[in-house]
């Protein structure tokens, strides 16, 4: 797993840095005003936090001995005092099993040659329990992943409430747990927006896979729609978000189109007929599919129901072929293929003068 | 640290631009003032975002109502080919009431659409970017990011996140994944939670079990699941996960419309704007400014008490949960008319 997760780095930082050097070195820098949004009282673990954070993102690899010698002294420095602070923000008489978790930390940062545990930041949090519960009322909470069992909750008591304001310069717990949490999350933030900004990519590929499908893929029915995700449930309803579907069904889809019976008389050839498609497919991006289709239409001039196919092409064009039980046959066109040829109206018109 | 950001997601039905957040906002400014928190407005406290499905629900069902259109367009044209005069007829009414509201409740169509198409998966790809987007923005301003989702909206921000988020994600994959060991949403809000009565429907991830949890394996710091027990929508496929310290069931027991499912109506309940107002902006109402706000809500709530309604409404619920999809479905539907035709009923006595 490590090994996976090392290569997948390796692949993500050098194909963008491949891509725009300059980007990737933009992304590695803090912004100017970066530091103004994280105010804090703990100065000299964030300066350890900032000078960690492009360190850890240029170097997450450790290709060089200098690089990892260099990544190495940073996180050992950040470790080292971000423990001993918490410690001293949270003490452990006082706020019981805090100290362990910090400890745990430490090793979890000091460890990174094993896991990529170590990019997971501690997260300190306090919420309101509600009204009705007594004074005791907020909710102290601290957790390190990836293991559960690094989850800690409390009740803020009295104590504690006044321990906040003692070793934070009079600040309250929320105040602190914030103070806290803007000195340590620096280190992580420029990694963390640069996954953030490779997942943000691979969400708007599929966007815009899902736009194309809109647009060119061909109409289908709610009937289809429906037929089209029960096929591909795995894709659909499975555990990844997932682009539109390469395949699209039809099933029982009505249509009107022009048929044309070669073996018919002039004057009972080319009539409007209902056409079903039973069942087809289509791939869109290849621009060619098919139906099972039936036609309907009942005159005197030969049989009403034909049996054949229909052939879907660019999306949009359909032609198709029926062979009836007294061996007539016919070549038909959906009405959609005629309507490219005119307005909707004049189309309307044409089959209306030629009725 | 600069202003909270919290995505609103919208439930069923057709939803204006700007519409949920001032749902919210007005359900929250009424609440602070019945509490006696003077000169508060919430939009100067947090930054709203929105995001609308509703529009692209529309815009495909408008669509397959066009489509059949044209099909009427023509069927005139076989009367006495093999269609009969009636039948042309029938079929024309038929479709040509596609694109109206009563052809089927448009709210319902919105559960059809997502639940039972694959539409319901461009959905969530947009949310998912949407959410990603703002991550990157809390990350960069050091921001928190809460998202407060109604009705249908709490079962398209369940499926998102279910999909979105993962334990031990591999990056190498093209398929975008956010590891819940590195990013956390800071709170959830689901107000009326239809998830489980969906997820029947599309089985994608269960609710009881998936990452959508304030857990320490959670996508979420915070968890706030909210519902109106005089709400239908709630009472089938009922959320009741547990949620541990990090949030809360949070059950509002008040009547005043006779739409019990209104955002606005549940954002403007004590109940919910104290924790709101608690969590999302470190807001704390004291006891008594809470007590205050409860007895303003209670004095326009409709004259009857607590237990007269739950005896009322109690025999509604079904004892055994419809497990069909469809059934569910139409459960849900009967439960919610004769809900309105009961309540209506009353508010016309009291």
């Amino acid at each position: 797993m490590k090994k996976y997760l090392l290569v997948a780095l390796a692949l993500l930082v050098v194909s963008t840095s491949h891509a725009d050097e300059n980007d990737i070195k933009l992304r590695c820098e803090y912004d100017k005003n970066y530091f103004d949004n994280y105010p804090t009282q703990h100065n000299s673990l964030q300066n350890l936090a900032k000078a960690l954070g492009p360190t850890l993102c240029k170097n997450v690899l450790q290709i060089t001995d200098e690089e990892i010698s260099s990544f190495e002294n940073a996180l050992t420095d950040y470790a080292v005092f971000a423990n001993a602070d918490i410690k001293n923000t949270f003490p452990e008489e006082i706020f019981t099993g805090v100290s362990n978790i910090a400890q745990l930390w430490e090793e979890q940062l000091r460890n990174y040659k094993a896991t990529f545990d170590y990019l997971n930041p501690i997260l300190f949090g306090m919420n309101d329990l509600g009204p009705g519960v007594g004074k005791d009322r907020f909710n102290f909470r601290v957790n390190l992943t990836p293991h559960s069992q690094n989850y800690l909750e409390m009740k803020i008591d009295r104590e504690q409430k006044k321990s906040c304001k003692t070793s934070n310069k009079d600040i309250d717990c929320q105040n602190a747990i914030d103070s806290l949490n803007n000195a340590i999350k620096p280190a992580f933030s420029l990694l963390n927006s640069e996954l953030l900004e490779n997942n943000g990519k691979l969400l708007g590929q599929l966007q815009s896979d899902w736009k194309s499908f809109i647009k060119e893929a061909r109409y289908q029915t709610p009937l289809d729609v429906w037929f089209t995700t029960v096929i591909q449930s795995d894709k659909f309803n499975g555990a990844d978000l997932t682009g539109p579907p390469t395949t699209q069904w039809f099933l029982l889809r009505p249509s009107l189109v022009y048929e044309h019976v070669k073996e018919l008389e002039k004057g009972n050839r080319d009539q409007v007929s209902v056409a079903l498609e039973w069942v087809g497919m289509n791939w869109w991006k290849e621009g060619i599919g098919f139906s099972f289709t039936s036609i309907y239409n009942d005159r005197a001039e030969t049989s009403a129901v034909g049996h054949g196919f229909t052939l879907h092409i660019k999306n949009k064009y359909s032609i198709g072929y029926v062979h009836r039980k007294d061996k007539n046959g016919g070549v038909f066109l959906n009405l959609d293929l005629l309507e490219v040829f005119g307005e909707k109206k004049k189309v309307y018109k044409k089959y209306k003068d030629y009725f | 640290m600069n202003k909270p950001m919290v995505l609103v997601i919208h439930g069923i039905g057709t939803h204006k631009p700007g519409e949920t957040k001032k749902a919210i906002a007005d359900g929250l400014n009424q609440a602070a003032k019945n509490f006696g928190l003077s000169d508060f407005d919430v939009n100067d406290k947090v930054e709203f975002f929105q995001f609308n499905y509703s529009d692209f629900l529309d815009e495909i069902r408008l669509k397959d109502a066009k489509k059949a259109g044209e099909l009427v367009d023509h069927l005139s044209l076989l009367k006495g080919r093999g269609l009969g005069e009636k039948a042309a007829s029938e079929l024309v009414e038929f479709f040509s009431e596609a694109d109206e509201d009563k052809f089927f409740n448009t709210h319902w169509l919105d559960v059809i659409y997502y639940g039972l198409m694959f539409w319901g998966e461009n959905i969530r790809v947009d949310l998912a970017k949407k959410i990603n987007d703002l991550m990157i923005e809390r990350e960069q301003g050091n921001r928190k990011l809460h998202i407060v989702a109604h009705s249908l909206g709490t079962a398209v921000l369940h499926d998102t996140l279910a999909k979105l988020f993962r334990k031990d994600t591999d990056i190498t994959s093209k398929v975008p994944h956010l590891d819940v060991d590195r990013f956390k949403i800071d709170s959830i809000w689901t107000v009326a939670n239809v998830s489980r009565l969906v997820n029947l429907l599309n089985d994608i991830a269960d609710p009881n079990e998936s990452i959508v949890s304030c857990d320490s394996d959670g996508c979420t710091s915070e968890f706030y699941n909210i519902k109106n027990e005089f709400d239908p929508f709630t009472w089938f496929k009922e959320y009741k996960r547990p949620i541990n310290q990090s949030g809360r069931h949070i059950t509002v027991k008040t009547v005043r419309e006779i739409d019990t499912h209104d955002l606005k109506e549940y954002m403007e309940a004590p109940i919910v704007a104290e924790a709101f107002l608690s969590n999302v902006l470190n807001i704390s109402v004291t006891d008594e400014q809470y007590a205050q706000g409860t007895t303003k809500h209670a004095s326009t709530s409709i004259n009857y008490s607590y237990k007269q309604l739950k005896a009322t409404f109690d025999n509604l619920h079904q004892q055994n949960e419809p497990m069909d999809k469809f059934k569910a479905i139409l459960a849900i539907v009967e439960a919610a008319d004769s809900f309105q035709e009961k309540i209506t009923d009353m508010m016309d006595q009291a």
